[in-house]
């Protein structure tokens, strides 16, 4: 302001622009303290108008360094939806990537709202339950929203089931299965190898409880969160049936048709924010690090046989039959009662009408 | 004027910890602590809620008849009793050295009917197990010396074995067929010269049941030799049998479906003609689920069906079915090849 003024009456403009009263009456004065205090503090000798024109610099600089800041603030998002993936055969790997980035979308004070974006078969009960419980404790304080592609059945189902809605595409292949799977219940003989007679297994009847209790914790964790919205009584759950997208929100398995980004858009409204940002955790990787892969001819890349990170066919699993492939490999194989003959074709043939059968040879 | 420097330094240390004061001041005032989560339901986790409902563990097997000795011809098959049932293959008695630390095997498919067998014997009577083509004997020489006969998969027998059945049963020697589901081309091929038959698909239960669907619960029709006693049987594995007229021995409960009709309703899973009974389970035989509920009680029974009565007159001479001679040490089969070991029971499951 004061650089405008003509030079000539630059001192005495400035002078009088700061303090018009006090210049006039200490004018005299003023005019011959430079010369005194001329030997004295080299502060005494900075001009006033040195000072603004620092002062106004330094404003300039903070102002450039807060700026962004100020403008992000008022034309940035008000939150951030965070889009978390649950994909693939459920293992430990899997609960742990969506329980952190649940905890995560908890605490962070930016995530208004999480979609699980999900296309998985199912895995191993236990972490499915650990991902069921960070789902629910997650909905009880923000929307949370499923969207199923393909396949959101068994484990996978189980862990979205406490979401807020679930929407699944119209051709999504398997959506429920709400049940278990494992090698049927067999002796086991003696074993002079372990310590025991149920150190090598338990025997059938306990083997087949347990199974069923599995079972049945299943069901009442789907009934107790969407027990309202299933339109299917107890016992048509418990027949683990797999259900098309346009059947499953038919009979309440879902909720209604749509993707990832409807059901952003959807949970963002739910939220209260109009603009908001996404942000998308996807798992770091398909397969857990430090297992052999192996690339096949049709380019589809499966794990080496021998690795550890097999799911046993001593576990109990719950997993759809569409992906029992991917999940347990040829270790526990699934015989329908109308498959095919084994390749002895003994007097076993169809007679395999258990959901699963061993492949024989581990039951003595 | 000189630089005061304690009044510098002074107002220095004032704004510093004004700053941070207002900054620790405002992030007690103004921050708020993670929202409160809703803990996470769990009175449905408990064991009490969801542990399933069993039967519980029933009588011995006894038998009451005090017939003289009886022999009892045992058939098996090849691949073992019970599949069906929920007993996976198991190690072939007179098979390979047992594997790893093994002291010993479950004992092989002659173990599924152990109880039965054990019953019979304990009783004085004679268990004589037919292996099929390859045994010494032929079966209508064996069954010539016999009183009964046993059969967990009629659909092993060659044709000319379940001529010679046929005939044995015609003649009044009493027979247990147990059929498990998968077989019921093959038991419809055995039982209808007696007016019975197999039905496709098997019996399941959501509802009523011993911790699986599979393991329905049946019961007696009405009083009968074979229901003696018998409240509930569990079977492991059931497919539906029927007979021409109403001979059906043990139902299903109203709460079981067909598999291949999803259609509920209680299902014959046991019918006895004449000398013939069938079951259309043979894992109530197994040790492991002799002692289930009433089970061992039908183990009696029908090994006391088995005993008693008269003898079969019947005799596979020239003139008997398929032309075998008796004791003829070549099986069967130069004018009549067998049969492949599993006629259709597959396909028309």
């Amino acid at each position: 302001m004061s650089g405008e003024t003509p030079p000539p009456d630059d001192d005495d403009a400035a002078n009088t622009d700061r303090s018009p009263g006090a210049a006039d009456r200490t004018a005299p004065p003023t005019g011959r303290s430079p010369p005194d205090d001329a030997s004295g503090s080299p502060l005494d000798r900075i001009e006033t108008r040195h000072a603004v024109g620092v002062a106004a610099i330094l404003a300039v600089a903070a102002g450039l360094l807060v700026a962004p800041g100020v403008y992000g603030a008022v034309t940035g998002p008000d939150g951030t939806v965070a889009v978390i993936e649950i994909d693939g055969a459920i293992d430990s790997g899997t609960a742990q990537h969506v329980e952190d980035n649940l905890r995560d979308a908890r605490t962070n004070d930016s995530i208004e709202a999480v979609v699980l974006e999900v296309d998985s078969g199912g895995g191993l009960p236990a972490q499915s339950e650990r991902m069921y419980a960070a789902v629910d404790r997650t909905a009880s304080v923000m929307p949370v929203y499923a969207a199923v592609d393909t396949l959101g059945a068994s484990g996978a189902y189980l862990a979205i089931a406490p979401a807020d809605r679930i929407y699944v595409a119209p051709s999504a292949q398997a959506v429920g299965s709400v049940g278990v799977a494992g090698t049927a219940p067999a002796p086991n003989g003696p074993n002079a190898g372990t310590t025991g007679p149920d150190k090598a297994g338990s025997d059938p009847d306990t083997q087949r409880e347990r199974r069923q209790t599995l079972a049945n914790l299943f069901i009442e964790n789907v009934i107790e969160q969407r027990g309202d919205e299933i339109e299917l009584d107890r016992e048509a759950i418990a027949h683990a049936d797999a259900y098309l997208g346009t059947e499953a929100v038919e009979n309440g398995f879902a909720d209604r048709f749509g993707f990832v980004g409807g059901a952003v858009a959807d949970a963002a409204s739910e939220a209260g924010i109009d603009d908001y940002a996404v942000d998308t955790r996807r798992t770091e990787s398909r397969v857990p690090g430090g297992i052999p892969l192996l690339e096949q001819d049709d380019g589809t890349v499966v794990v080496a046989e021998g690795s550890g990170e097999e799911f046993g066919d001593g576990l109990i699993l719950a997993v759809a039959p569409q992906a029992w492939d991917e999940t347990v490999g040829d270790d526990v194989i699934m015989t329908s009662y109308t498959g095919r003959l084994p390749a002895d074709g003994d007097a076993a043939d169809a007679t395999t009408d258990d959901a699963t059968a061993t492949n024989g040879g581990d039951g003595e | 004027m000189s630089v005061d420097l304690r009044t510098t330094v002074g107002a220095f240390a004032l704004v510093f910890l004004a700053v941070v004061g207002v900054a620790a001041v405002g992030g007690v005032v103004l921050d708020d602590a993670p929202p409160e989560t809703a803990s996470v339901a769990d009175d449905h986790w408990q064991l009490d809620a969801v542990e399933p409902e069993t039967v519980s563990e029933g009588g011995e097997v006894e038998m009451e008849s005090t017939e003289p000795s009886n022999t009892v011809v045992v058939h098996l098959g090849s691949g073992g009793a019970g599949l069906g049932g929920g007993t996976s293959i198991l190690p072939i008695e007179d098979g390979d050295a047992p594997a790893e630390a093994d002291i010993g095997s479950l004992g092989g498919v002659r173990r599924g009917v152990a109880p039965l067998t054990a019953a019979l014997v304990e009783n004085g009577h004679e268990v004589r197990f037919y292996g099929g083509l390859t045994s010494a004997e032929p079966l209508p020489s064996m069954l010539s010396d016999a009183d009964a006969f046993v059969t967990t998969s009629p659909g092993a027998l060659s044709a000319t074995d379940a001529d010679a059945v046929e005939s044995f049963v015609d003649a009044g020697g009493r027979t247990l067929v147990t059929s498990d589901p998968g077989g019921a081309g093959a038991l419809t091929d055995f039982g209808s010269p007696f007016g019975v038959y197999g039905e496709a698909g098997y019996v399941y239960d959501m509802e009523n049941n011993d911790a699986n669907y599979l393991s329905v619960l049946v019961e007696p029709t009405g009083p009968g030799a074979l229901t003696e006693g018998v409240e509930q049987v569990v079977l492991r594995g059931a497919a539906p049998v029927g007979a021409a007229g109403d001979s059906t021995t043990l139902t299903t409960a109203e709460t079981s479906r067909l598999s291949t009709t999803r259609e509920a309703g209680a299902y014959g899973v046991a019918v006895r003609s004449d000398s013939l009974a069938v079951v259309g389970d043979s894992s109530f035989l197994e040790p492991e689920n002799a002692g289930r509920a009433d089970n061992g009680v039908l183990i009696g029974n029908v090994a006391d069906f088995l005993v008693t009565g008269e003898e079969p007159d019947v005799s596979f001479g020239p003139t008997g079915p398929g032309g075998v001679p008796p004791g003829g040490a070549v099986p069967p089969g130069g004018a009549t090849p067998p049969e492949p070991p599993e006629p259709s029971g597959n396909a028309t499951a």
